[in-house]
């Protein structure tokens, strides 16, 4: 069956069930504009020093998260190992410290580096916390990042433990 | 935008699904119908800290339509699971406006449903989204 028509519409997306444009169209052109207007590039223009230990934090560790998923075993490791490549990179271009790369080293031998699933997703979920409690103090485009970074690593944590 | 406007969109999203869940729940098999459930009432926890958080502001929240566009005629198992992804996925779009917010509690709020809505993608798609929340991917280095 099809449930009746709605009066007004919500939602774009919901392409395989639920529809509706116009409000979305909206909200998709003001983000923009927000984004635009609001927040500073990194080509060249300096990065707000909170933005820049956030980032720097973050980016230390996907790195070792990268590192620690490539020694796990399990097509849900290898895709978090990619997953966590291109956290890095979106890091990285969005003006993280290439000196965190060098720092990725000493942080996994001094924290316990995961070498389970089980405390790789313990891992992941710890780096879902410190990226949405660094989201918290940045300017709006980086925090926006680290959020979805965030949701990300909470969501490949998720996927671990329903693996197991 | 302002904070009210990301606040009422994540509202009639929350409103959106929770008509969603209730539709597509019960034609799943059991032990997902009982996930769905649990999910529908996350969803309704997030509309009513939604609309606590509307109304402090002093605006007035957006009410749910009467009835939403949800498809599920002749729908498989893995055609409903589609919906409810869809669903979180666009919420955690929704949400992640909601980040773009200057107000601390704001932000704070759309961060957590942020990763909400993108565990809840996850476990009824099966896989990971790179980046949840974010229309196009960001730049690579």
């Amino acid at each position: 069956m099809t449930a009746d028509v709605g009066r007004r519409t919500l939602l774009t997306g919901f392409g395989a069930g639920m529809t509706g444009y116009s409000l979305l169209a909206v909200s998709a052109t003001s983000v923009s504009l927000l984004t635009l207007a609001g927040c500073d590039t990194t080509n060249g223009i300096a990065v707000a020093a909170l933005d820049q230990v956030a980032l720097d934090q973050v980016l230390t560790g996907e790195l070792t998260l990268e590192a620690a998923s490539a020694k796990v075993a399990g097509a849900t490791a290898r895709a978090g190992a990619a997953a966590h490549r291109a956290h890095a990179d979106a890091l990285i271009a969005a003006g993280a410290s290439s000196s965190a790369t060098a720092s990725a080293a000493p942080s996994a031998a001094r924290d316990a580096v995961p070498s389970t699933a089980a405390e790789l997703a313990a891992a992941q979920r710890a780096q879902a916390a410190r990226a949405a409690r660094l989201a918290l103090g940045a300017t709006p485009r980086i925090a926006r990042l680290l959020s979805s970074i965030g949701a990300s690593n909470a969501s490949l944590a998720a996927l671990a433990v329903a693996n197991r | 935008m302002s904070a009210s406007i990301s606040l009422q969109l994540a509202l009639a999203g929350e409103h959106a699904a929770i008509y969603g869940y209730g539709v597509v729940g019960p034609r799943l098999k059991t032990s997902q119908a009982n996930q769905a459930r649990s999910a529908r009432n996350s969803h309704r926890a997030a509309r009513d800290q939604l609309e606590r958080r509307i109304l402090a502001g002093g605006g007035q929240p957006v009410v749910a339509d009467s009835s939403y566009v949800v498809d599920v005629d002749g729908a498989s198992q893995q055609k409903l699971r589609a919906i409810l992804t869809s669903i979180e996925d666009r919420l955690c779009e929704l949400y992640a406006t909601v980040v773009l917010e200057p107000d601390d509690d704001a932000r704070r709020l759309g961060i957590d449903q942020m990763q909400a809505t993108a565990v809840r993608a996850t476990q009824w798609r099966g896989s990971a989204l790179t980046f949840p929340g974010l229309q196009e991917p960001p730049p690579q280095s």
